[in-house]
């Protein structure tokens, strides 16, 4: 440990470290070159960054709260666990989309609920997958609520890709990327996606 | 079955351009003033604002999936192999199970095979409590209900004082029985 | 008129590292040499090597500003009670940081095997 005295006599030095607030942020690749040695520190920034995309991501491909937070945490450790494979071709963000989302499929597939779930966060769960099963919106606006639904009803590919765009704002070419669909699949889907949200939304009226 | 192309609308045009173009406010003459394009239009609009206010709202992952995930790194373990012990405390679940077969192992009469600890998510940072499923093989002529029940003792005993996590059940399934006499131990 | 104190990475890892192995019932620190490195935040220190035995000792350390972020991850032995072990570790660990450096520790500890008798 180095400590500075200046009842010693010698002159003050200067913190050679600038305040944690000012010392300027390293980017995605930085962070992902040393999580690749194996610096954890790094990783956990690189979490931490991306996490909240990844989760809204989640939340609205799955529709349930707990499940997305399971995808999340495995989306992550995958992402621990395989960072040496990241190449930088494609931006890191788009790598960690593809991870959830693979996540999120392999998790459609495997549960395909026909009786409800049993719902243990009450704050704050989101709706839960599958007709017929209770729901327990957060927020009052009930539009947005039958939005939700509609969402839920729509084939996982579907409801991918419309997530994706209209949510996250992604172009074609980086859901192509993520999805591993053409862009002309994408483009199909996507289509497809808002044609009939816009027939359940009109309806709902 | 999946139909990829998106179909052109009856004046020729592609319905997702028209879409995208809507969306991105540069919509042509044609697309403006043709009643197929316009249904088009209608549906997008109609979507629009209320996709923005999804868009908008805040969506925030819990504190815990990022501990619990950083806790898996550094012990080497899957996220959900971590049992929750109290606040910012873990125990690995592979460990944990193996510590229940051990106190049933210990048991005369019985051995075990599977052991599964399965905690629900904690509502707040700290332990919740954890099921435990145990599969287990017994001796001929042992009485399987007394066993079963005194096993049961004391997994919930050892899950509790010793591993320290309260325990809301305990299943004993009796697999199979074996015999000492004979050479049926597999 | 204040002394400054700054603590490096390493410095706070062998802390937390002698403290959590002298609490009874902590049979060794678990660590895996390939996996885990300490998390030295080379933007504003001078790079240190890091020792070949403290990388296995299952510390990951790091200092932010006056917060002191660790994570320990213990073996016990079969018998130990784990959660009375762990929230141990976890304030005896603090209680050394927060005494020997001055910064804020924020301490998690996970028991990651527990060694049954032969």
């Amino acid at each position: 440990m180095q400590a500075t005295d200046p009842a010693s006599g010698a002159s003050a030095v200067p913190e050679a470290a600038a305040p944690a607030a000012a010392r300027p942020a390293l980017d995605d690749l930085t962070l992902v070159a040393r999580a690749q040695d194996g610096d954890v520190h790094s990783f956990a920034e690189l979490a931490r960054r991306h996490q909240d995309a990844l989760f809204r991501v989640a939340v609205r491909v799955l529709g349930h709260r707990a499940d997305a937070e399971d995808a999340l945490q495995e989306a992550l450790i995958d992402a621990w666990r395989k960072i040496g494979t990241f190449r930088g071709d494609a931006a890191f963000s788009t790598w960690m989309y593809r991870i959830v989302t693979n996540r999120c499929t392999a998790l459609m597939r495997r549960k395909r609920p026909t009786v409800p779930l049993p719902d243990d966060d009450a704050a704050g769960a989101m709706l839960v997958a599958g007709s017929g099963s209770p729901e327990r919106a957060a927020e009052v606006d009930a539009e947005l609520a039958a939005l939700s639904r509609a969402l839920a009803d729509l084939p996982g590919d579907q409801r991918t890709c419309w997530v994706l765009r209209e949510l996250e704002g992604l172009g074609y070419a980086e859901i192509s990327h993520i999805t591993g669909a053409s862009e002309t699949a994408v483009r199909g889907r996507l289509h497809r996606a808002r044609t009939a949200l816009a027939e359940r939304m009109r309806a709902w009226r | 079955m999946a139909v990829e192309q998106v179909e052109p609308l009856a004046c020729g045009r592609d319905a997702a351009d028209v879409w995208d173009h809507a969306e991105a406010g540069t919509l042509d003459e044609h697309e403006l003033g043709c009643p197929h394009c316009r249904s088009a239009r209608a549906d997008h609009d109609r979507l629009g604002g209320l996709v923005t206010r999804m868009a908008a709202e805040p969506l925030r992952p819990p504190p815990s999936v990022l501990e619990q995930v950083l806790g898996a790194v550094v012990a080497d373990l899957r996220p959900h192999e971590l049992l929750a012990l109290g606040p910012d405390t873990w125990l690995g679940r592979p460990t944990a199970e193996a510590a229940l077969r051990h106190v049933v192992d210990s048991m005369g009469g019985l051995r075990a095979r599977h052991c599964r600890i399965e905690q629900r998510r904690p509502a707040e940072p700290g332990a919740a409590p954890v099921w435990v499923r145990m599969t287990v093989t017994a001796r001929f002529g042992v009485d399987l209900a007394s066993v079963t029940a005194r096993v049961r003792q004391m997994v919930i005993s050892a899950g509790e004082r010793t591993l320290g996590v309260p325990i809301a059940g305990v299943d004993i399934h009796v697999e199979d029985l074996w015999d000492d006499t004979a050479e049926t131990r597999r | 008129m204040t002394t400054r104190l700054r603590v490096s990475d390493l410095s706070l890892a062998r802390v937390a590292a002698y403290r959590a192995r002298s609490v009874p019932g902590v049979e060794m620190l678990v660590g895996d040499v390939a996996q885990t490195l300490l998390g030295l935040a080379a933007e504003w220190l001078p790079r240190e090597p890091v020792p070949a035995e403290l990388r296995s000792q299952g510390v990951i350390a790091t200092v932010h500003g006056s917060e002191a972020e660790v994570r320990v991850t213990v073996a016990v032995r079969f018998g130990t009670e784990c959660a009375a072990l762990a929230a141990r570790v976890r304030a005896e660990v603090s209680e050394e940081i927060a005494a020997t450096t001055g910064l804020v520790p924020r301490v998690r500890v996970t028991i990651a095997e527990i060694a049954l008798p032969d």
